[in-house]
């Protein structure tokens, strides 16, 4: 009986330690750019929408800044990044992403730049689907820095445990009430958890430039959350 | 004995787990259920409804953090106190506000003088993140020569 519940510790801690130890990527194996151009101040460019959802490039926007900052970096206001792209004619994505990004430096000030792209942002099923890629550009140097994806399912559907055919026609009703209740922007806010929860930490961060070694999750990751 | 290794056991855990979790930089508001913030769903609301009532959610929410900075940096978050200024800087907003703004909201705000304090906080951004000056600076001057 001891030796059971040793080895149910023991198991326990194997868990813990798993879940948190590292593992062949690491934040500077994965992104080393980021460590040699060390950017300080980001730009948020509007999204590039491939998708037919009109809003989703506004409702994107709102919704990246604050993993970003919490991640140590300087975030220059995306509302007033719009208003000033907005004003230059300059609110299109897709005319930069491919070229010079050295006025981006000039007028804001920034070390880099900062694209999404939305490829799935939609209904599917008891759930939402939300597909996005970011690009993280040097300023500087017009060199990609930091590059990712999630692929991400967000379940919403709804299992009581209760049998027989009533439970499961209730099953079905509050599954389908949850999706067409639920905005598409939280499944798009998990995925931005995801992309920069593995982005080198900026100086704002007490883990600015110690943390090289910290265990990284692959480049393009898919997801099942419920 | 057994209780005391158990014990240690257990509190050797609970120090790594804690040290796998890491401290919030910022304060954003409250926490939904659901783990966005406060500032997440009234900055989502401005721009999905446009509405006098989502503008003074998002006035109201950006106050909350800038009077009460909180996170491990005691700070506004990068970029909040530009983006209430300028949001005050707005023609007519104080009007907006004084229409549309529940008791609860109009509590909550510190300054009635919007345009001055608008001016204020985007000054603040400069002193809090001295990188922003280049971006922030001539808007601040656009302003003013706006209002004279």
């Amino acid at each position: 009986m001891k030796k059971t519940s040793l080895y149910s510790i023991i198991g326990l801690m194997a868990i813990i330690f798993s879940s948190c130890a590292t593992n062949k990527f690491t934040r500077g194996n994965q992104y080393p750019k980021m460590y040699e151009e060390k950017p300080i101040t980001l730009l948020v460019m509007p999204p590039i929408n491939n998708t037919n959802h009109v809003d989703a490039k506004e409702l994107l926007f709102t919704s990246i800044t604050r993993p970003l900052a919490e991640a140590g970096y300087y975030i220059i206001p995306p509302f007033l990044t719009m208003e000033v792209l907005r004003a230059e004619s300059a609110y299109d994505s897709e005319l930069f992403i491919e070229g010079k990004l050295d006025k981006f430096r000039q007028f804001f000030g920034a070390d880099a730049v900062v694209f999404s792209i939305i490829d799935v942002w939609e209904k599917q099923g008891f759930g939402i689907k939300t597909k996005i890629h970011y690009i993280i550009k040097s300023a500087k140097t017009n060199e990609i820095i930091y590059d990712r994806s999630c692929d991400l399912y967000l379940d919403l559907s709804v299992n009581s445990g209760s049998n027989g055919i009533i439970g499961a026609l209730a099953d079905l009703t509050a599954s389908a009430i949850n999706t067409v209740l639920t905005d598409h922007i939280k499944a798009a806010r998990m995925a931005n958890q995801y992309i920069f929860k593995d982005i080198p930490r900026g100086t704002y961060s007490p883990s600015y430039l110690q943390d090289m070694d910290v265990a990284a999750d692959k480049k393009d990751i898919s997801k099942t959350v419920k | 004995m057994r209780k005391l290794k158990l014990l240690a056991i257990c509190l050797v855990a609970m120090t790594f787990m804690t040290s796998c979790a890491s401290e919030r930089l910022y304060y954003w508001g409250k926490a939904a259920s659901d783990g966005a913030f406060k500032y997440d769903e009234a900055a989502y609301n401005y721009y999905d409804k446009q509405s006098p009532q989502a503008i003074c959610e998002l006035i109201v929410t950006y106050e909350e953090m800038v009077s009460n900075p909180g996170g491990s940096r005691k700070m506004p978050p990068p970029g909040i106190c530009a983006e209430y200024g300028y949001l005050l800087l707005t023609p007519d907003i104080d009007q907006i506000f004084a229409s549309t703004a529940t008791p609860r909201q109009r509590k909550a705000m510190t300054r009635t003088d919007f345009y001055q304090y608008g001016l204020e906080l985007m000054q603040k951004e400069i002193e809090y993140y001295p990188e922003s000056a280049q971006f922030i600076k001539p808007l601040i001057d656009r302003a003013k020569k706006r209002q004279t």
